[in-house]
């Protein structure tokens, strides 16, 4: 196995490219979709890469995988589906086979393609353990994997199998490329009385919950009452769908496993960041550090009950609102004014199904704080609220309090509305870094910005220390300052210091020297972020891997490329 | 003053040679009671006659009491109180004798002259208080009085201390004049204005020697006094009893209504003389200012009788001429029993039972909104079966295109678009899945109402609390749920008391602090959570200057508003319950809910509620026929809400499955469903007729004026009813036929317009499709069809019927005549689905 040994290398083969117009304007290269983007280990995928600027592409890119690929041609698509409503550039498509190692873990594998002009943004290939095929109208064998691809504006795909009586089938379609929305439904040939051969809606699914972060992939679970054959379709959600819709269809007895969450970085404000009882102490580690204690874990107590119990700070509150309306109740003391922090976590089902209401009660029975933030719209002054899962407050007296749990609504509850909350001590510390490009191309003699986002969490104010590694030869990371433009106080904005952290903002100026060496292989520039104590620097908050290429081409046009837009 | 009304049986019509005889005669009321001096009591002399009629022979009676002394007889039937003691009232007419027993009380005793009885009744009577004048909003040249004289306290705080009205505070606007004069009477404004002695806007109300003149003379000169008992309303009319309820007339005849008016302390009063009256249709009937019904043209009208604060009203019937011998009608369940038995009172005979094959295109049209397709027409049409057309209802209500017609009907209803769900698609797709998912599980209906009703979270069901990314008010909330679940419309009482219904200002607002505390989670346009902010709760408001803007306010007393029923009653809810989750447990338990859905569907199937609008209800607006509306709820009610057996039954009825084609007594007939009556199909329902017949489906995209430009495209096959938002995929055809945009609760309009006259000569629907490759037509041209086969199947397809042999014969001839045969067969389906009886239901 010869190419094996190529594995996680790039890798090159001459192809004759079209040349490109030399007086066209040269936008950044970009792969919008690729088409069967996964196939089984041991196998060989004929995988179709659209996009722009891509003409010039010299190979692909594996970080890490266990995956061979060789370009088999590019092309100029010859006419856009259907008319573009403002001009765009010309699109390419680029073909080539993707050899999978048989050894090769199920996953996704990113790549991107490399150009005469860099990089281009990344793409995923997944690699099944099950046989893949692309598009096929009837599902031979169950588990299936399927990729397809919703071509045209209203195109649906349909695939048939056949189902025994009482078999529990998870059907899931996932989006290959953001911003496609595949919704399933499921028939069976029940026919009617105007058409014998229509077929009949079962089931439907668009995706569990549609909510800002949240999947949009469809998962449809059924029970088949009978044996026979069914008819699953893949549509487009409102029929928004086109050349780059391509979707990996999954049939399986079990729920497949949902995807790995592609980050991993850290986020404290979110719901479903774990709070664990040593979370103090990695909290402080990514400030000043320091020996914190492991936190006392306490259940907290219907309302009904006549008793409540009592907790000592620093500590963690777990429960269930088992049920529609019921409210959870445990006491604790502060013995003089104190700056805490208030955290929950919504381990099982969280917002918007279940939408946790904190509040800390003082002995009058008033609110003295809440996780819920209000503030004001500017145009018509009426308020707005939003549940946070992080509130930093002061406590101005010592006393004794209640801390208040509950679901937003009377309405909702059930086993899976499970929380954490955590009340402790203000720690200063770095929180979610974000970084503005997930991979970089340089010409010689170019200089492009990295800026680098670090929130400041509790009251955080030391330096922190933004350091780029692993540059390649002619290439410099040097302190840049950006204009930001400076943003008025909000009005009527709350107590916004409550719910949301400042933030630090360092650019670094990416310099490729005029006689920068091209590279023939993107360099795994690393960037890190580090607290810096007693004047020495000290542990690592983040770090993010950003491939860089130096080109020999210059590109013309700005290569900023947002991690959100990558994501 | 005391009645007791005895029940009248209805007529039966019996038929007998020459002039009918008077079999009976009947004195109304049986009894009465009159109290103090110059008490009053009109009494109407009903006489039964030989031919089933009650004539109404108040004018024509002799009239005597006795013993003498103790009443007068001031008119026809019109008795003055005289002298303590019992008494007899004789009436005689046509050789037949009857008497109403009499009661005098405190003759002698001068009646006081009461603000709210006696006063309001005046400004009643003489339309002062009446919406268009005084009793308008803003009232009329600086004078408001309450509509009807709803809300006497204030009338007399207007009249006495005088000031300019404003509609949302109770302070006076101005300087404060007085309107009446105590010092001098006769001077007063209220007085010179009426008998228009000085410039008055409204003319002259009534002479200065009228007794009502007397009246508020006498008032004014004692003082213009505010009954105390007015000022806590516990005096007030409580409501008005008209007799007959009912009246069935001879072209020509007339008929005397009596009124009595119950107060709330338990008194009763005859009011026949101090009410309003007016009829619905002057040109069936009208009616004088003293309650006498003058029957002009057949048909059936409502008379509204309106006194201070309170409307009733009476239905008056014209009958034709009896019929000679009254066919023997079947009946299959309650609805033929009540509605054939109205239609025998009124001398109608219903038409014949539809033919199989209109029978067919009706219910497969009402029930799945789908034509039949031609071999199912001739299956059913060829059937034996004596049992088929049950046997195919049953199959329709258990067919996906029933699931995805009802599916439509409600999206229409419950309002799914676009920009009425938050304008975010996936929670219109969301709230439309709902809907179908309910449709499809037959979801008990009470059960849905209550989901959507109390919807929170992020319930599908609450998306439908977020018209235009935003909480609606409350007050437009909850007059939109009591008008789709009660089928009542309660928005003019948002501002002022309903002018001609029982619906106050107050009941408005009561009932729209249900949804005061409905408040959206979120700041960002895709994450709302819904949910009913807790009054006790602070929940953060503090950090921006309290909750005081949370609270809900009368307009008008600026009172923070506690939810209260419409019945008043304010049931007490725990602070941090959903306060909606009450109101829904009201609403679908109360009799409103079950007549308001019945009624609906009513009018789904007939083209016109009993009821119409279907959600119009109102005491003058009332029922054509009150008991089939309540056995239809009860029907409802009994079999738990279940929307499916309730349209089982309407549609197995003999009624509904009467024929359109009339006879010669009921071809005026739109109110008592003698006959189908056509209707217009719905646009979505015609467009895809249309794709059926000629057998090419509808592209459906979000490209308005492009469609290669479109972002969206429906799924091939996707048919108009399938369709979830109509402000997403654009149609002409559809908006050009009414299909409603729904960002208000639709009323669907059926009448034909220039456009689609436009349309059908050059929209693509009609012409496009005709002609289409892969079509009904070319298909049949590819198979080398002949002319009379393929005008067969299209008759079949499009109008559920074979062509007659003259219709044959006519367009063979037609089409042999043409040069060029394609075109000319390709016109022909162009006439077909242009044709009005394609483009009905009938």
């Amino acid at each position: 196995m010869r190419w094996r040994e190529s594995l996680g290398r790039l890798v090159l083969v001459a192809v004759a490219a079209p040349a490109f117009p030399a007086d066209a304007p040269a936008p950044e290269p970009r792969a919008f979709s690729a088409f069967p983007f996964g196939g089984q280990r041991g196998t060989t995928v004929r995988m179709t890469v659209r996009g722009v600027s891509l003409a010039q592409t010299a190979g692909v890119w594996f970080a890490q995988a266990p995956l061979l690929a060789s370009i088999v041609s590019i092309a100029r698509e010859p006419s856009p589906a259907r008319s573009p409503a403002k001009p765009a550039p010309p699109l390419d498509l680029v073909q080539m086979d993707v050899r999978i190692a048989e050894d090769a873990a199920p996953g996704e594998y990113p790549f991107r393609l490399m150009t005469s002009r860099g990089l281009t943004n990344e793409l995923r290939f997944h690699v099944t353990a099950e046989p893949a095929a692309v598009e096929p109208a009837w599902l031979e064998r169950l588990p299936a994997e399927i990729f397809g691809r919703l071509a045209l504006l209203g195109e649906t795909d349909s695939y048939e199998f056949e189902a025994q009586a009482g078999q529990e089938l998870w059907f899931v379609a996932r989006a290959g490329v953001p911003g496609f929305d595949p919704a399933l439904a499921l028939f069976e040939p029940a026919g009617s009385w105007f058409d014998a051969g229509r077929w009949k809606r079962i089931a439907y699914h668009d995706e569990p919950l549609s909510y800002p972060g949240r999947s949009t992939d469809a998962r449809l679970r059924h029970r088949f009452a009978r044996q026979g054959r069914y008819l699953l379709r893949v549509e487009a959600f409102q029929g928004i769908s086109g050349p780059d819709s391509v979707y990996r269809l999954t049939v399986s007895p079990a729920e497949p496993r949902p995807p790995v969450s592609a980050s991993g970085h850290w986020n404290e404000r979110e719901f479903t960041r774990p709070l664990s009882p040593d979370w103090m102490a990695r909290v402080a580690g990514r400030g000043r550090g320091g020996g914190q204690p492991a936190m006392e874990t306490y259940q907290a107590a219907d309302e009904s009950e006549a008793r409540i119990p009592e907790m000592k700070l620093p500590a963690l509150v777990q429960g269930v609102i088992r049920e529609p309306g019921l409210i959870q109740r445990i006491r604790f003391r502060v013995d003089q004014p104190q700056e805490l922090a208030l955290e929950i976590e919504t381990p099982r089902e969280t917002m918007p199904i279940f939408n946790p209401v904190v509040r800390v009660l003082d002995a009058e029975g008033r609110e003295a704080v809440t996780n819920v933030y209000t503030k004001r719209n500017n145009n018509g002054l009426y308020m707005m609220k939003m549940i946070e899962p992080k509130t930093v407050f002061g406590m101005p007296a010592a006393g004794e309090y209640t801390l208040e749990i509950r679901d937003l609504t009377p309405d909702h509850g059930g086993e899976s509305f499970a929380y954490r909350v955590c009340v402790r001590p203000r720690l200063p510390h770095l929180g979610k870094v974000t970084f503005s490009e997930t991979h970089l191309n340089l010409a010689p003699g170019e200089v492009k910005p990295v800026t680098v986002l670090v929130e400041r969490e509790e009251g955080y104010q030391d330096l922190l220390l933004v350091q780029a590694e692993n540059l390649p030869a002619g290439v410099q990371a040097l302190p840049g300052s950006a204009f930001d433009p400076p943003k008025p106080p909000l009005p009527n904005g709350g107590k916004l210091e409550r719910y949301t952290p400042e933030a630090y903002r360092a650019t670094l100026a990416l310099t490729a020297a005029p006689d920068a060496p091209p590279l023939r292989e993107p360099r795994r520039m690393q960037l890190v972020v580090r607290t810096v104590q007693d004047g020495k620097p000290g542990p690592v908050v983040a770090r993010r891997e950003l491939p860089l290429l130096v080109v020999e081409n210059p590109v013309l046009t700005s290569s900023r490329e947002t991690a959100e837009r990558a994501r | 003053m005391t009645l007791r009304w005895c029940s009248l049986a209805i007529a039966v019509p019996l038929l007998g040679a020459g002039e009918p005889k008077v079999w009976s005669l009947q004195v109304m009321p049986e009894t009465a009671t009159l109290a103090g001096a110059g008490a009053r009591q009109q009494f109407v002399a009903i006489a039964r006659m030989s031919d089933g009629m009650e004539v109404d022979v108040t004018a024509d009676a002799a009239w005597s009491a006795t013993p003498a002394g103790a009443v007068r007889i001031a008119a026809a039937g019109l008795v003055t109180a005289q002298g303590d003691g019992a008494a007899a009232l004789h009436a005689s007419y046509g050789g037949r004798t009857a008497r109403a027993a009499l009661r005098v009380q405190e003759a002698a005793r001068v009646r006081e002259v009461r603000f709210d009885r006696d006063v309001e009744a005046v400004f009643t009577k003489h339309g002062c208080n009446s919406a268009a004048c005084h009793g308008g909003v803003k009232g009329k040249g600086g004078f408001k009085l309450s509509a009807g004289g709803a809300h006497p306290a204030e009338d007399h705080e207007w009249i006495v201390q005088g000031g300019v009205y404003q509609v949302l505070t109770k302070e006076a606007k101005g300087e404060r004049v007085p309107r009446v004069n105590l010092k001098q009477p006769e001077q007063s404004l209220l007085l010179r204005k009426a008998t228009a002695e000085v410039t008055h806007g409204g003319g002259r109300r009534f002479r200065a020697d009228s007794p009502d003149y007397a009246l508020l003379l006498d008032w004014i000169r004692r003082g213009a006094p505010a009954d105390a008992a007015a000022q806590t309303g516990q005096t007030r009319l409580a409501r008005l009893e008209v007799f007959p309820p009912l009246v069935t007339l001879r072209a020509g005849a007339r008929h005397r209504l009596l009124v009595t008016g119950h107060f709330s302390d338990g008194s009763r009063d005859d009011l026949t003389h101090q009410v309003v009256y007016q009829s619905n249709h002057t040109a069936v009937a009208e009616v004088s200012a003293d309650g006498v019904i003058t029957a002009r043209g057949k048909g059936e009208t409502s008379i509204l009788i309106r006194a201070a604060g309170q409307v009733a009203s009476a239905a008056a019937g014209v009958i034709g001429d009896p019929v000679a011998k009254y066919p023997a009608v079947p009946r299959v369940n309650y609805i033929d029993e009540l509605v054939f038995a109205k239609l025998r009172r009124f001398h109608i005979v219903p038409s014949e039972l539809s033919s199989d094959a209109e029978f067919l295109r009706r219910v497969c049209l009402d029930l799945t909104g789908t034509l039949p397709p031609p071999e199912r027409v001739r299956e059913f049409l060829a059937s034996p079966d004596p049992r088929k057309r049950e046997k195919l209802a049953d199959t329709l209500i258990g067919s996906p295109e029933f699931v995805d017609f009802w599916t439509f009907r409600f999206s229409d209803v419950f309002r799914v678009a676009l920009f009425a769900n938050g304008i975010q698609p996936k929670w219109s797709q969301a709230y439309g899945e709902w809907i179908r998912e309910s449709i499809e599980r037959n979801k008990p209906y009470d059960e849905w109402a209550r989901e959507r009703l109390a919807a929170s979270g992020y319930d599908p069901a609450s998306r439908h609390y977020l018209p235009y990314d935003v909480i609606g008010t409350p007050a437009d909330t909850m007059a939109e749920e009591v008008r789709v679940f009660f089928g009542r419309r309660l928005d003019c009482a948002q501002c002022h008391n309903h002018p001609y219904e029982n619906w106050s200002q107050d009941q408005f607002w009561g009932m729209a602090a249900f949804f005061g505390p409905l408040f959206k989670l979120g700041f960002n346009g895709n994450e709302y959570v819904i949910f009913d902010h807790p009054r006790m709760d602070d929940l953060g408001s503090a950090d921006v200057g309290g909750s005081d803007d949370l609270k809900l306010k009368h307009p008008r007393t600026k009172v923070e508003l506690k939810p209260a029923l419409l019945d008043g009653v304010a049931p007490p809810i725990p602070a941090r319950e959903n306060p909606r989750r009450h109101l829904a447990r009201w609403m679908t338990a109360h009799p409103y809910f079950a007549e308001a859905i019945a009624n609906r569907l009513w009018g789904w199937f007939f083209g016109r509620g009993l009821v119409d609008p279907v959600d119009d209800f109102r005491s003058t607006n009332p029922p054509t026929h009150p008991e089939l509306l309540a056995a239809l709820a009860e029907d409802l009610r009994r079999h738990g809400y279940n929307l499916r057996h309730l349209m089982r039954r309407i549609v197995l009825s003999r009624t509904y499955q009467l024929a359109s084609e009339t006879n010669a007594t009921n071809r005026d007939d739109r109110l008592n469903y003698s006959h189908a009556w056509p209707r217009p199909l719905e646009a979505e329902v015609l467009l895809d007729a249309i794709s059926d017949v000629t057998g090419v489906p509808e592209r459906f995209t979000n490209g308005v004026l492009d469609p290669a430009k479109a972002t969206a495209q429906a799924p091939a096959g996707t048919r108009a009813v399938q369709l979830r938002e109509p402000d997403w995929f654009y149609s002409r055809f559809l908006d050009l036929y009414g299909r409603p945009n729904r960002l208000s609760l639709p009323e669907r309009d059926g009448k034909a317009n220039l456009g689609q006259a436009l349309h059908r000569l050059a929209g693509e629907a009609y012409t496009a499709k005709a002609v289409a490759s892969g079509g009904r037509l070319d298909r049949l041209l590819s198979q080398n069809a002949p002319n009379a086969r393929i005008i067969e199947q299209f008759y079949l397809a499009a109008l559920t019927r074979f062509p007659t042999r003259e219709e044959i014969d006519s367009l063979e001839q037609l089409l042999a005549a043409q040069p060029d045969r394609r075109q000319a067969l390709a016109d022909f389906v162009w006439a077909v689905i242009s044709s009005r009886e394609f483009a009905e239901n009938h």
